[in-house]
This record gives C-alpha cells, sequence and structure tokens, in this order.
C-alpha cells in the first residue's frame, strides 16, 4: 500500500492516489457508459446474461490461477490443460461410450493430475514454475492435438443440450462459475491453506521460518489450479458443443490479464478472488463483448487485449511501487524447510 | 570435510575426481548427449548424415541461432523475452507489405529491422524503466505483436516475391549458404561484444547481482533497456532471413512452439535463466542442438504434435540440470 500522504504535497500527489486506487471503477464506469450510449443493446438484460455466459469458464480458470498468482508463482499451462483434459473426455465420450457423469470425474481427475504434475516439477525437481509450465503448456497441447489429430470432435448430443440449459433466464453454467469462485473464495480468506497462501506470497522464506510447510501449500495450490482448469475447460467445450484444436490456446494469456486487471499482484501476497478475480473477468469480458457490439474488426480483438494487459501491469506496477526488479526469476528455494528449534 | 576425505597417497584419485566432478560433468552433458543422439542417428536414419541434410540443418539452424543470440542478451541480464517470434512475424509482414507495394528491398529490409529493434525498445523501457516483470511484458508484447499481425494481414499470409532480396540473402558465398555464414558471423561479433566490450561486462554484471551492479555505478537501468533493444534487433533481422526462405511473411511464423525452441536452445547452450550466466556461441550451439532433434524427428517421421511433446520434455530436463549446476 502507499504510504500516508503528508498534506504537504501537491494536489496533483492525491489526484494521482486517488486515479490509481479508484482507476479500475473510474475505468468501468467510462466503458459502461461509453458503450451505453455507443450500443444501444448494449445495456440490456439478454446481453448481460449472454456476457456472464461467455465469461463463466474463464471465471472458474481465473479463480485456480489466482491462487498461484497470490503464491508469486505463474501457471501458464492453464489453457493446454483445459483442452487435454476435455479432448481425453470428449474422445471417452464419443468412441468408447463411457457413462457423461463418470468421464466428468476422470476430466477432473486429470486437471488435478495435471496440476500435480506441475507442482511435483515446482516443489520436487525446484523448477521455476514459468518455465515448468511453459514446457507443460506446450508438451500438454502435443499430447492433445496427437490424441484428436487436430480435428473438432463433437460432443454426444445430450450432453451438448447442457451448454444452453438455463434456470428460468439464468444459463446453469453462471451458476456453476460464481458458486466455484464463492467456494475458492472462501478457502482463501477463511481457511488456514488460503492465509498460508499469502504467507507465501509475501516472503517464501519468512513463511517457511514460521512453520508453513512450504513444499505442501505450493504443490496443493497447483494442483486446485488444474482441476479448476479442467472444470473451465469442460464449461467451455460444453458451450461450444465440440473439442478442438483451438480450445483454451492463448487462454493462459487471457487468464493472466484478467488477474492483473482485477488487481491482484503478480509479486504475489496481494488481492482477492471476489471482488478482485471476478472484476477482471468481468472488465474484459465488457470490452470484448462490446468492442463486439461495435461491430469491430475480430481480427483487432487480441490486439486489443495486449493492449489491456500493458496497461493494467503498468498501473499494477505503479500501485505496488516495487523495488527495482530486472529479474524475471528469482531463485527462490520452493522447498525451504522450516527450521528446526535448536535444542 | 572434502580434504579429509581426499586420500593424500593417490594424487590419481584426485585428478580423477576433479575430472569427473559432477558440475563438470553436467556442464559437458549437452555435448555427450548431442554425440549420443548424433550416433543414434547414424545408425537409425539413413538419410540423416548427407551433406544435403546436413546442410539443410545449418540452413534451419540458423533462423533459430540469430534469435537465440537476442535472447542471450535478455537472459543474461536476468530476464526473458517471449516476444522474440511474434515481433519477428510482425517485422517480416511490415516489410514484406512495403516491399509488395512497391517498396526497395534495402528500405524494406531496415523497415523490418527496426520494427524489431522499436519493439525492443518497448520492452526494455517497460522492464528497465517502469520496472515491469520481464515475463508479463513480453507475454503482453508477444499479444500485441501477434495481434497486430493478424489484424493488418487479416490472417493472410504476404507473399515475398523478390529475386533481389532472395539472391542477397540466400546465395551461396565459397559454397556455404548465406544464412550459416550470417549466424556465424553474428555469433563471433557478438561473443567478442560480449566477452571483450564494456556493455557486455556490465550486462553479466546487472545480471549476477543488479544491485551489487548499481552500487558499483553501472547503468544497470540503461544496460537492461539494451538488452532488450538487442534482442529486438535480431528479431528483424531474423525477419529478413526467414521472409526470404519462405517467400512468404505470416503471423504464424513466430507460434508458440518458436518460443519454446529459443528457450530451449538459450538453456541447452548454457544460458542460464538466472541471468549473469552464458554466451551467444553456446546459445547457437543449443539451436543446432534443438534443429538437430527437430529434423531427425521429422526424417523418423515422428508428428509434430508429439515432437512438441519430446521438446517440452527436453527443456524441463534441461533446466533441471541448470539448477544442479547452482546448488
Amino acid at each position: 500500500m502507499l504510504p500516508v500522504r503528508s498534506s504537504s504535497e501537491s494536489s496533483w500527489a492525491r489526484t494521482r492516489q486517488f486515479l490509481l486506487s479508484h482507476g479500475f471503477e473510474i475505468v468501468l464506469v467510462l466503458v459502461v457508459l461509453f458503450y451505453t450510449v455507443s450500443a444501444p443493446r448494449f445495456l440490456t438484460a439478454t446481453n448481460i446474461i449472454g456476457l456472464l455466459h461467455a465469461a463463466a469458464p474463464l471465471m472458474a480458470i481465473a479463480a485456480g490461477l489466482t491462487l498461484v498468482v497470490m503464491m508469486g508463482k505463474l501457471d501458464i499451462s492453464v489453457g493446454s490443460t483445459a483442452f487435454l483434459t476435455t479432448s481425453v473426455g470428449t474422445l471417452l465420450m464419443v468412441r468408447q461410450g463411457v457413462d457423461p457423469l463418470l468421464t466428468l470425474l476422470i476430466v477432473l481427475a486429470l486437471g488435478a493430475l495435471i496440476g500435480a504434475l506441475n507442482g511435483f516439477i515446482v516443489v520436487v525437481l525446484r523448477i521455476n514454475p514459468l518455465i515448468t509450465t511453459l514446457g507443460t503448456m506446450i508438451g500438454l497441447r502435443g499430447i492433445g492435438l496427437e490424441l484428436t489429430k487436430s480435428t473438432n470432435i463433437s460432443l454426444p448430443e445430450d450432453v451438448r443440450r447442457l451448454g444452453n440449459a438455463t434456470i428460468g433466464p439464468i444459463f446453469v453454467d453462471i451458476l456453476i462459475a460464481l458458486a466455484i469462485m464463492a467456494i475458492i473464495h472462501l478457502i482463501h480468506r477463511r481457511t488456514a491453506f488460503g492465509r498460508q497462501i499469502m504467507a507465501i506470497g509475501n516472503d517464501a522464506d519468512t513463511a517457511a521460518r514460521l512453520g508453513v510447510r512450504v513444499p505442501r501449500v505450493t504443490f496443493l495450490a497447483f494442483v486446485l489450479c488444474g482441476l479448476l482448469a479442467a472444470i473451465g475447460g469442460v464449461l467451455t467445450v460444453v458451450q461450444v458443443g465440440a473439442v478442438s484444436g483451438s480450445i483454451g490456446s492463448g487462454l493462459e494469456f487471457t487468464a493472466v490479464s484478467v488477474i492483473v486487471i482485477g488487481g491482484i499482484s503478480l509479486f504475489g501476497g496481494e488481492g482477492s478472488i471476489l471482488p478482485g478475480a471476478l472484476r477482471g473477468v468481468l472488465m474484459l469480458e465488457i470490452i470484448r463483448n462490446g468492442l463486439n457490439h461495435l461491430g469491430a474488426d475480430p481480427y483487432a480483438y487480441r490486439f486489443v487485449n495486449g493492449a489491456i494487459i500493458f496497461i493494467a501491469m503498468y498501473a499494477d506496477s505503479l500501485r505496488a511501487q516495487v523495488p527495482v526488479e530486472t529479474h524475471a526469476f528469482e531463485s527462490e528455494e520452493v522447498s525451504a524447510q522450516p527450521r528446526t528449534q535448536s535444542p | 570435510m572434502s580434504a579429509r576425505s581426499i586420500p593424500a597417497d593417490a594424487p590419481g584419485a584426485s585428478w580423477l575426481r576433479s575430472a569427473f566432478t559432477r558440475n563438470r560433468l553436467l556442464e559437458l552433458l549437452p555435448f555427450i548427449l548431442l554425440t549420443i543422439v548424433l550416433i543414434l542417428l547414424a545408425l537409425f536414419v539413413p538419410n540423416f548424415f548427407n551433406s544435403r541434410n546436413i546442410i539443410n540443418i545449418f540452413v534451419q539452424a540458423s533462423t533459430l541461432g540469430l534469435m537465440a543470440i537476442g535472447m542471450t542478451a535478455v537472459m543474461i541480464s536476468g530476464g526473458i523475452d517471449l516476444s522474440i517470434p511474434s515481433v519477428m512475424a510482425l517485422s517480416a509482414i511490415v516489410g514484406a507489405m512495403n516491399l509488395r507495394d512497391g517498396g526497395s528491398v534495402l528500405g524494406s529490409s531496415l523497415l523490418m529491422l527496426l520494427v524489431g529493434s522499436l519493439a525492443g525498445c518497448i520492452n526494455g523501457f517497460a522492464v528497465a524503466y517502469l520496472k515491469m516483470i520481464p515475463f508479463v511484458v513480453t507475454l503482453a508484447m508477444m499479444t500485441i505483436a501477434t495481434g497486430t499481425s493478424i489484424w493488418i494481414t487479416n490472417s493472410v499470409s504476404v507473399p515475398v516475391v523478390s529475386e533481389e532480396l532472395f539472391s542477397l540473402v540466400l546465395d551461396r558465398t565459397l559454397g556455404i549458404p548465406r544464412p550459416i555464414i550470417i549466424m556465424a558471423a553474428m555469433a563471433l561479433i557478438a561473443t567478442l561484444l560480449i566477452r571483450r566490450s564494456v556493455f557486455g561486462r556490465w550486462l553479466y554484471a546487472v545480471g549476477i547481482n543488479v544491485k551489487a551492479a548499481r552500487v558499483s555505478r553501472i547503468p544497470a537501468t540503461r544496460v537492461v533497456f539494451g538488452a532488450y533493444v538487442v534482442s529486438g534487433f535480431f528479431a528483424g533481422l531474423t525477419a529478413i532471413i526467414l521472409s526470404a526462405r519462405l517467400g512468404a511473411a505470416s503471423a504464424n511464423m513466430g507460434n508458440d512452439g518458436v518460443v519454446l525452441d529459443i528457450v530451449s536452445s538459450a538453456v541447452v547452450g548454457g544460458v542460464s535463466i538466472y541471468g549473469g550466466v552464458g554466451g551467444p556461441l553456446g546459445a547457437v550451439l543449443g539451436a543446432i542442438f534443438i534443429t538437430v532433434i527437430s529434423n531427425s524427428m521429422n526424417m523418423m517421421q515422428v508428428s509434430f504434435f508429439t515432437s512438441l511433446m519430446i521438446k517440452g520434455v527436453v527443456i524441463i530436463a534441461f533446466v533441471f540440470f541448470d539448477s544442479l549446476k547452482k546448488r
């Protein structure tokens, strides 16, 4: 947090501080106002429900990734995890005729397993998380493409119908995604595990000395992240109705940008799931949805995405006012053991 | 402890020990692996050691090697540049469009170098002056560059048709294709610069310990900025060669697989992801190693997707060896 400014400082400094601490709200209001004025169908109930529907998979994935980011680490394999797990699931249902419910369990277990693999490489082999997940991101996508022969495979009809299931006017997957965010929020705020994640994110060494089992918590966070990536993948594939080679591609970057926009510091130890990660998802989805309504060139979306990440990160670095940091990777000891008391 | 464990009456044993310490072994590992791979290839892939295929491998490795040299500069400073391939693609597209619209070969080539260097300047400015995290800055740059490429081309590849450019870049000098010569020359120049120039020494100092470097009055901010500009410049240089070789420029030139190849090349070549260790020559050797793997898997008819998988494993394994070295 910024230190409290003395009254002798110029009004510009105070304005700047106000802008930095309320930047998100200001931008959100401006964006919504702009779209409402320029696209008449933007601020309608149907569009807002559709917007949430489209955002549901990202909510699940962002919730899991947030846990890892709060630890000061990153998992960029989430998109490939979503793709591989759902490819396996789809193939099981279509080729082997496995029961959808059992398939769901297998898919979720596979997601957790991939998370465990990442966690194992990071914790036991002590390899930097970014390189680890860069490797698994490419490797897992390779496996998935090999399995599906990079073709589109449709889901069985009765499973596909679930994608548009509604309760009243609201899509079921919105409720599922919000419930997941609420659960992760509770885990983060109300459990020892959640507090230990924040402790590691603030300072892994200190956390270890205070008795936090850093390796175990790190491992668990990666497992949860993999599990939620699989859930996000399921929500995506059920919405789309088929699995294809592009499922989850670029998703890791979208998820990271969502997290940064949501005010969760990439240095770790700061931020929240609710409202943090959720508002990040909403912001990105609102911008995308609005561009759509304005009839913007679809090829421009990716550019806009990149620009948004850049701006959000710049604001993040201003807010955090971090000390000089040119190193991409700190060689921190992930598996530092808690210091035993001397006899 | 260790002094006592070496028997005083066995000088031969201590010589043996120092020759086969774990670190020495780990340093030699890439070469040992390369030798094993080459022997296996000689045995199982009949056409591998034919002169055409060897030259082909070196030509393929030249573009990867050039990008790996750029990556080395950034990695020695302690950062990482994920945007190299996408910036390379963007530079190639801008240059190819200029060429298509009647621009000269020289102008288009300079334009490619300019676009690359400019993207490097933005990365460097964000990392060095705005103190943003290199990984995420270059991730954003990667998205922006790919986005721009897709946007301005509508995802269609731009043909590069210019005999002048082809002969300039692809002709042979003394029987060796020019891309190989360019790569070798650049590796040499980069090695000299990094070993003999003040900038090179500063770069290592910043990579080893940025705070100590600052205390010793090294302009760390400018050095880090410079490293990213170098990396962008090499992306532009690669764009010239690759667009001539492919006869086209498209957003797909810089897909995710290329990033992995560059990082793998550098890591296999002994450049540490923690900064301060390694050099351009190693990175180029690493690029050749990676190309040999891709090429041989291709010749053994392993699918592209499986090769992605194997490369993912290779990079994690090498970073693991790297971390063993540190301990």
